[in-house]
């Protein structure tokens, strides 16, 4: 087991918007502001935020599908920060990902089949064509379709059997790390449990690495090893599952968590509703980013130097003043 | 003499391949099971059927004066050669008449053979030649310009289209400044600059009316290629690893293929109109070739006549007619059934 098969240091995307007929530099809208994590092998991180907080921007930085601005990405030792042409095969067969919309992310006009083929191709170039349909509907049994399903075309299928395919073309590559966009937000909450177990039994069966970039914290808190919870463009609080949903420390974390609807529990929880909109990330607050909207502001938030601490044993948070005591 | 039969072999052989090349396409398409449920879909339409029934005679006559062979004679025991005689000549050969006769008039002037036999349906011109014969031959100007112009504008609209919309920045400019230029020049003034540079003749309105439109297609694939590219099965075929190259042509490519589809359809009886009223002014396909807009020039001062001449311009008008209407019918059905904005009972494609 690599104790870091993937590792993001000090990552930055800034959009550059021009303006004006001489497409003079405006100003930059910083989806992602300097943000260091690293994932052990086998194991899964959860991504959390708010929407328009990049999450999905990392997942697709690490992939080279948007352009890294500064950073850098470490996949088992190798730099794959903003990857050539060339080198994008081979850093698909390592790292792949699963996208949101099962409906936008097959091509309509393609059968499941040759969708599928192409994936396997990927991994084994100059397979011969039975060889390669064979591996496909291995595949296509693996995720718990049939056979049968190779000559049909997306439109013929339901929003979690096409959730399914889209899982079947990441593994087909058989990779080490995958990254999962929000691919249950999409999704009626039983097949949501369907895919999130179909999700763990490959972790455990291929011993695959997540990204899991999600919203939703009971589906994060039931996947996740660990867990980042992102605020505009940082991450404010790293740690266990176990730590962030036990012992929130981050005001913005205590707030998630107070959002989580639980059926158990008889006492009614307080909970913490955050005033106002996410700010924009082209104009983000001075200090503290979370300032604006945080119940526990001090005057001195709109000044401080953020710096991430380490609280707990591999518990990191952003927020200087609050440390759990109660 | 050879080389006369190797010229109309060719010339046959060519439009053979076209429409043979046609038919296998949609043949193929039809195994496809999307496809063919879109043909399904368009059959089920009568007006449609009827269109296309109609499309289908104007591609026989057209087919029937493509295949040709050569004529020769025999001048002191030499072969001398007369012209080409198609197979639509073969099976109707009117008589040629000295000027004017009304239509449904019978032959007046006929060699030994003809014997006085016949009629001319849609009478003659002042040449005296058959005006039936005449609109039949402007089948094949027609299909040949609008078909031969198509040829021209589809590979460089779809090329400049999908590169402009999927890559954007640079190339997206480049193409865009290309043809908002020659966007802003009136169509007809570019064509009559064009027909000036290139002179009268066939291929040459083909490449003028090339030039011209292949801009409409170009702008429409851009668009649609600006909308696919940013689907997300896109960015899953470049998370694999997939060139450029291979996700334009292999996955955008056929998903932009309807908008190609009905754009070019009715594209063609715009070029229909464009050599009828290019050969109206005198800019379109030479005078001695037999085209309806050639007829329609002719009769012109043919209506100031007493008694008026009507026929010529009447037969060219409703071969044209009816033509263009079957074309926009067949387009505009194609659309429905093809084009999600208008889709109304909904193919899942």
């Amino acid at each position: 087991m690599k104790e870091k098969l993937l590792e993001v240091k000090d990552l930055k995307v800034y959009y550059p918007k021009y303006k004006g007929i001489f497409k003079k530099l405006a100003y930059h809208i910083k989806a992602v502001n300097g943000v260091s994590f690293s994932i052990k092998e086998g194991s899964t991180l959860s991504l959390v935020g708010e929407s328009g907080c990049g999450k999905t921007t990392i997942g697709k930085a690490i992939i080279s599908l948007v352009p890294v601005t500064h950073g850098s990405i470490v996949y088992d030792g190798d730099d794959i920060t903003n990857i050539p042409e060339e080198g994008r095969k081979k850093i698909a067969q390592n790292i792949q990902i699963i996208f949101q919309d099962p409906y936008g992310s097959l091509n309509p006009k393609m059968k499941i089949g040759y969708i599928l083929d192409e994936a396997v191709r990927v991994k084994y170039p100059g397979l011969s064509r039975a060889r390669t349909a064979e591996k496909t509907v291995k595949l296509l049994e693996k995720i718990g379709l049939y056979s049968n399903d190779y000559d049909k075309y997306p439109h013929e299928f339901s929003g979690g059997q096409r959730q399914r395919i889209g899982i079947a073309r990441a593994i087909a590559v058989e990779p080490k790390c995958i990254i999962c966009d929000e691919s249950v937000s999409a999704l009626d909450v039983s097949i949501q449990a369907d895919i999130i177990n179909l999700l763990v039994d490959l972790q455990r069966e291929e011993k695959l690495t997540y990204l899991f970039i999600a919203h939703d914290l009971s589906v994060v808190k039931y996947i996740s090893t660990d867990v980042a919870v992102m605020y505009l463009g940082r991450i404010v609080e790293y740690g266990s599952s176990d730590q962030i949903f036990k012992t929130p420390l981050h005001p913005y974390t205590i707030s998630l968590m107070s959002a989580v609807p639980e059926v158990e529990s008889k006492k009614k929880k307080r909970r913490i509703i955050l005033a106002g909109d996410v700010p924009s990330p082209v104009k983000t607050p001075s200090g503290c980013p979370f300032h604006p909207r945080c119940y526990m502001k001090r005057e001195e938030c709109e000044r401080i130097e953020l710096k991430f601490e380490e609280i707990g044993k591999g518990h990191y948070t952003a927020c200087p003043f609050n440390r759990g005591v109660k | 003499m050879l080389e006369y039969y190797i010229n109309d072999i060719l010339r046959s052989l060519f439009v053979l391949v076209i429409i043979g090349g046609g038919i296998y396409t949609v043949l193929r398409m039809n195994r496809n099971r999307i496809w063919h449920d879109v043909f399904r879909q368009i059959w089920s339409v009568p007006i449609a059927r009827i269109s296309f029934g109609v499309i289908c005679l104007y591609l026989f006559v057209f087919l029937l004066d493509s295949i040709s062979y050569p004529l020769f004679k025999e001048v002191n025991k030499k072969h001398v050669f007369v012209n080409s005689r198609t197979l639509l000549e073969v099976i109707y050969t009117p008589a040629r008449e000295e000027s004017y006769s009304a239509p449904m008039a019978k032959y007046q002037f006929t060699d030994k053979k003809m014997e006085n036999k016949g009629i001319h349906p849609a009478g003659t011109n002042i040449n005296g030649e058959d005006v039936l014969m005449n609109a039949f031959k402007g089948i094949k100007v027609a299909f040949t310009i609008g078909g031969l112009t198509t040829l021209i504008i589809l590979p460089i609209g779809i090329f400049f289209g999908l590169i402009a919309g999927y890559f954007g920045k640079g190339a997206d400019t480049t193409v865009t400044y290309v043809y908002s230029t020659l966007a802003c020049i009136p169509e007809i003034l570019l064509l009559i600059a064009l027909m000036n540079i290139f002179g009268n003749g066939v291929l040459q309105l083909c490449i003028a009316l090339g030039i011209t439109s292949w801009v409409g297609l170009c702008r429409i694939v851009r668009g649609e290629t600006m909308k696919q590219k940013n689907m997300e099965y896109v960015q899953s075929a470049r998370a694999l690893g997939q060139s450029h190259f291979r996700i334009i042509f292999k996955h955008i490519l056929p998903n932009v293929m309807h908008i190609i589809l009905i754009t070019s359809i009715l594209r063609f009886s715009g070029l229909v109109m464009a050599e009828v009223i290019l050969s109206y002014l005198g800019l379109g396909v030479p005078p001695e070739i037999a085209s309806w807009g050639i007829m329609i020039d002719q009769s012109r001062g043919e209506l100031a006549r007493d008694p008026m001449v009507w026929w010529n311009i009447i037969t060219a008008f409703s071969f044209m007619f009816i033509l263009i209407l079957s074309v926009n019918f067949f387009g505009d059905t194609i659309r429905d059934v093809l084009d999600p904005r208008t889709r109304v009972k909904g193919v899942k494609a």
